[in-house]
């Protein structure tokens, strides 16, 4: 497919024009706007759109791409050091990243997460540049139907992501799918729970949401349970500790599993990162041998979601670049950028332009090597944020969350959004309800419920389109496998 | 478990089977916009549906709970002696509760109202200074004269950051003249 003559042009492309240095420079403007809580990966491709008007097509591409990638790793470093997730898609990562950081093992969090990013992202680039056409088929066999089904068994698992009681992880997703109707019907455009309140049409916005439920409420905590005082000097003693070897040969099953779930769920327009990265994790607890460990600082726990929501990144391109159609938002604002620099994303992209999208793929791989250097360098500083007193930190995460939860969509109603879910977060831990099926069903309530209208609609209200499909009938039977293995544990541990 | 775990599940499971009958009776019928639906092809399709499930739900799931939990009190109360029931029942807790929980509830208190109160009249800079100093006597009392500085610097250096590298101001409302172009 590609000649040595395309080679070398392409190698031009990366090494004598400016795409090496706008992979690099993308890369680490994305790990600085992913580490800030409300600044999300999309948010900055966004924002450094326009400087890529005057750039050639690949150094505008692989820059945003790098923006993009260097985004969603960014998010887990807050998630894991501040229980803040800097993206939405990191907020899987804050179940068992703060945790860890809170038992002293922030180092080592760090680690896993840089890990299990930069090898989902190379596996992700590696099946976009073999398998883009293969993936892009299977992306299309998802309809409604297929994608009903997944929710459903995502939800369902929803209940063994809750540790000890499973009835308290039902509450929880039941409340996410509650919050996520509120505002206008996806249908009917007609409003839902709005209470009169004109802001409330376009619904609870994700990050103020998010904000709100890990920092803020994590600081009401810390106040108001009188832990205002850590122990600066156990977690000097400990913070120092990165992963070892054993962990990292433990740990790589889960992350290639989860970099093949992100790159599957990356691939099929509309998923998104964050629903990945919760259907990782609660995978990964599915499979674990010591599904308890999960929410308390499970390895796998910060594994999974961070190498599915990496792998999205790259596999969020495949229907970009094979079909034209834009996986999430942040491949909508790239493929924006391409469509500016004159070139046709879609099937005659690799007829026409052989040599970009060479060039493209080859500056993906060496943009992996330039996070893992670049995590590297971020580890070593954000680390040392542990050792801030908690009167300087805690404040300074009330007035980022204060900041943050403003700045998404520049309204104070948001704001008020950050505050009301503070204020719930902190009611769901002293009930002591777990927040992660909470998520779950807030994000992945209106993909729910959509795809059932939509199945619905294209055949004609007939209930049996949920059940031909081999795909549908594989996730029907595995929620009924799942369903009754968990039911068994429960029954055995009474039992014994 | 111990009574009081038995009591809040108790009480959590009743609150979301109240919350879902709640939704089925008055807030649904009030809050969910039929207008546009007539002679919709079905049911499921409808903009009530969903809601109306998980209201469905919401009242299973908070019964079922509610009863669990008060079975397990009973079976607790007939295996436990009085005098060890009350040991674990952690009743006791409130007198034990510090100074400075109680400290912490009042600024608790303080930055909801002053979260509250934040507006495009009093911007964001002067609000969150005020938050930086009463949760960082929150949660410590050293290095007074320092935190006032640093009460000053953390919020502005914050605003400045959004403002130039995010290009989102943040309102300034009363310090308006500290403009930064």
């Amino acid at each position: 497919m590609f000649t040595p003559e395309i080679f070398v042009v392409a190698f031009e492309h990366l090494f004598v024009s400016w795409g090496i240095i706008a992979i690099a420079v993308g890369l680490t403007a994305g790990v600085v706007i992913g580490a800030v809580p409300g600044l999300t990966a999309p948010m900055g491709v966004a924002l450094v759109l326009p400087f890529t008007f005057f750039m050639d097509p690949v150094s505008a591409i692989l820059l945003l791409l790098g923006v993009y990638k260097g985004g969603i790793y960014g998010g887990s470093i807050p998630a894991i050091i501040l229980n803040t997730p800097g993206t939405v898609a990191a907020s899987a990562t804050t179940l068992d990243g703060y945790q860890m950081t809170l038992s002293g093992q922030s180092k080592k969090a760090l680690d896993i997460a840089l890990i299990s990013s930069v090898l989902a992202d190379l596996v992700s680039t590696i099946m976009l540049i073999l398998f883009t056409g293969y993936l892009a088929k299977l992306a299309l066999h998802f309809g409604s139907p297929e994608t009903f089904s997944l929710i459903f068994f995502s939800l369902l698992i929803v209940s063994s992501v809750s540790g000890d009681e499973i009835t308290k992880g039902v509450i929880a997703a039941l409340l996410g799918l509650l919050a996520a109707m509120v505002g206008v019907d996806s249908y009917y455009g007609t409003p839902r729970f709005i209470f009169g309140n004109v802001s409330m049409m376009n619904g609870f916005t994700i990050l103020p949401l998010l904000v709100g439920f890990f920092a803020f409420s994590e600081v009401l905590f810390r106040l108001l349970s009188g832990k205002t005082e850590t122990d600066l000097e156990s977690v000097k003693r400990t913070m120092g500790k990165s992963l070892g070897t054993s962990d990292i040969k433990r740990l790589l099953p889960t992350i290639f599993r989860s970099s093949l779930f992100g790159t599957i769920l990356g691939a099929i327009p509309g998923i998104g990162a964050a629903p990945a990265a919760f259907f990782a994790y609660s995978e990964a607890k599915r499979r674990s041998k010591s599904p308890d460990q999960f929410g308390r600082g499970a390895l796998e726990g910060v594994a999974a979601p961070e190498a599915a929501n990496n792998a999205v990144c790259s596999a969020s391109f495949i229907p970009v670049l094979s079909l034209g159609i834009p996986g999430g938002t942040a491949a909508a604002v790239i493929m924006g950028a391409f469509i500016m620099q004159g070139l046709a994303p879609g099937p005659y992209l690799f007829k026409e332009n052989k040599d970009i999208i060479l060039a493209i793929y080859l500056g993906l791989l060496c943009g992996s090597a330039f996070l893992f250097g670049l995590g590297q360098i971020a580890i070593k500083v954000f680390v040392r944020i542990r050792l801030i007193p908690d009167w300087f930190i805690y404040p300074t995460i009330l007035v980022l969350c204060f900041f943050s939860g403003f700045v998404v969509s520049g309204s104070f109603f948001d704001l008020k959004i950050m505050l009301f879910a503070g204020v719930v977060g902190l009611i769901f831990r002293y009930l002591a309800i777990p927040v992660a099926p909470f998520l779950i069903g807030f994000i992945l309530g209106p993909l729910l419920e959509n795809s059932f209208r939509e199945s619905l609609m294209q055949s004609d209200g007939d209930l049996s389109v949920f059940f031909t499909g081999p795909i549908c009938v594989f996730f029907w039977l595995l929620s009924a496998v799942s369903y009754a293995l968990v039911l068994w544990r429960i029954v055995r541990k009474k039992i014994t | 478990m111990t009574k009081k775990d038995g009591s809040k599940a108790i009480v959590t499971g009743a609150g979301l089977a109240v919350l879902g009958v709640a939704l089925l009776q008055f807030i649904i019928p009030a809050e969910v916009d039929m207008s546009e639906t007539d002679g919709a092809t079905g049911i499921l399709i409808r903009p009530d549906f969903w809601p109306k499930v998980v209201s469905w739900l919401m009242i299973m799931v908070g019964c079922i709970y509610s009863i669990i939990h008060a079975l397990r009190i009973w079976k607790l109360k007939i295996n436990l002696k009085v005098t060890e029931y009350q040991t674990i029942s952690g009743e006791g807790d409130i007198s034990a509760r510090s100074k400075g929980t109680i400290f912490g509830w009042g600024v608790f208190s303080a930055i909801i109202i002053i979260f509250l109160s934040a507006s495009h009249e009093t911007g964001l800079l002067l609000p969150s200074i005020a938050i930086f100093l009463l949760a960082s006597f929150g949660f410590s009392f050293s290095a007074g004269p320092l935190r006032f500085l640093i009460a000053l610097a953390v919020p502005m250096v914050l605003a400045a950051f959004f403002h130039f590298v995010a290009n989102v101001p943040i309102p300034m409302g009363l310090l308006e003249f500290l403009t930064w172009s």
